[in-house]
């Protein structure tokens, strides 16, 4: 799942009350993040994203995510996780362009202690996302700027 | 066989009972909500009943602090998603890259890039793993996205899209 989060295509957030989604570009997928105040599920049903319920620390919105299956990689290295994952990020809106996101992965079933990154990550205002699916037809390349291209 | 007096007769049958399954609905619907049977949202084809998940018709207890929320839409991507090719390379010395495109942050590369690799806090099974994941992942993985080769042929014209 942080494969998302850190891939090299935007993602949009939409905050309501009871629930903030994240919209990825990347596989045109989502996630459902609530903040009504409901508890983790104790057996939730593994799945590719997990499941998600959020609440304000201050500025920091902290989001805790279990129920991942574990086919999933961490990073393009194939960097794996069990089922037993439990990831937290910490968005942390610094100013209006630019917001850090701490991510702790905690999966004691493949490593033996948590660890942490922090992603910086920036605005893109005035644009929109791009439907994309990992299959033929690709179409993000050619929007992509910077040096790399 | 069907005659139009058959068919009256069970139109009445049905509209006698309707009431009855109305009633019975409703009831097993009130049931499930008070025991709280649904806990959290269900795929559609688990759900059996049309009543509402009781997460969506309940009061919302806790609500957003948004005092300090300056937008409500976000766009944020990672910065520095011009990493180097040096980078990828230093990152992932033996050219493996199961996302099949251009590297942004050193994190979406290998996310224990600020380790040393002995430093890995792998348990022994999945540092095994890993190690024959990576020796064999050619073989194993065959990601349907183009490739960071894929997208430079396709820039160059070798290869159609």
């Amino acid at each position: 799942m942080p494969l998302l989060e850190m891939a090299p295509a935007p993602y949009k957030i939409v905050q309501t009350p009871a629930v903030t989604f994240m919209l990825y570009e990347r596989d045109t997928s989502y996630r459902q993040v609530y903040t009504d105040g409901r508890k983790l599920p104790t057996d939730p049903q593994p799945s590719w994203l997990g499941y998600s319920v959020g609440k304000w620390d201050g500025d920091l919105l902290v989001v805790d995510t279990i129920g991942f299956n574990d086919r999933g990689w961490l990073d393009a290295r194939t960097h794996t996780h069990s089922e037993a994952l439990h990831l937290t990020e910490r968005f942390h809106r610094l100013d209006f362009g630019h917001m850090e996101v701490l991510l702790t992965v905690d999966d004691s079933e493949t490593y033996t202690k948590p660890f942490s990154i922090k992603l910086n990550q920036r605005l893109i205002p005035d644009s929109d996302l791009l439907e994309s699916y990992c299959a033929e037809n690709e179409k993000d390349a050619r929007h992509m700027e910077g040096k790399s291209k | 066989m069907l005659t139009r007096q058959n068919l009256g007769d069970a139109t009445k049958r049905v509209t006698a009972k309707r009431k009855t399954w109305i009633l019975l609905a409703l009831a097993a619907g009130s049931a499930g909500n008070a025991r709280g049977a649904i806990i959290q949202p269900l795929r559609m084809d688990q759900r059996r009943s049309a009543t509402r998940n009781r997460w969506e018709t309940r009061a919302i207890r806790a609500v957003a602090d948004r005092k300090r929320a300056a937008r409500t839409f976000s766009f944020t991507p990672p910065i520095g998603r011009t990493s180097p090719r040096e980078l990828s390379n230093r990152l992932i010395p033996d050219g493996t890259n199961g996302a099949g495109e251009e590297p942004s942050s050193q994190y979406f590369v290998n996310i224990f890039s600020d380790f040393k690799p002995e430093d890995v806090p792998f348990r022994p099974a999945a540092a095994e793993a890993f190690r024959q994941r990576a020796q064999n992942f050619h073989e194993v993985v065959s990601p349907r996205s183009l490739s960071s080769r894929g997208h430079a042929a396709a820039r160059d014209g070798t290869r159609s899209l």
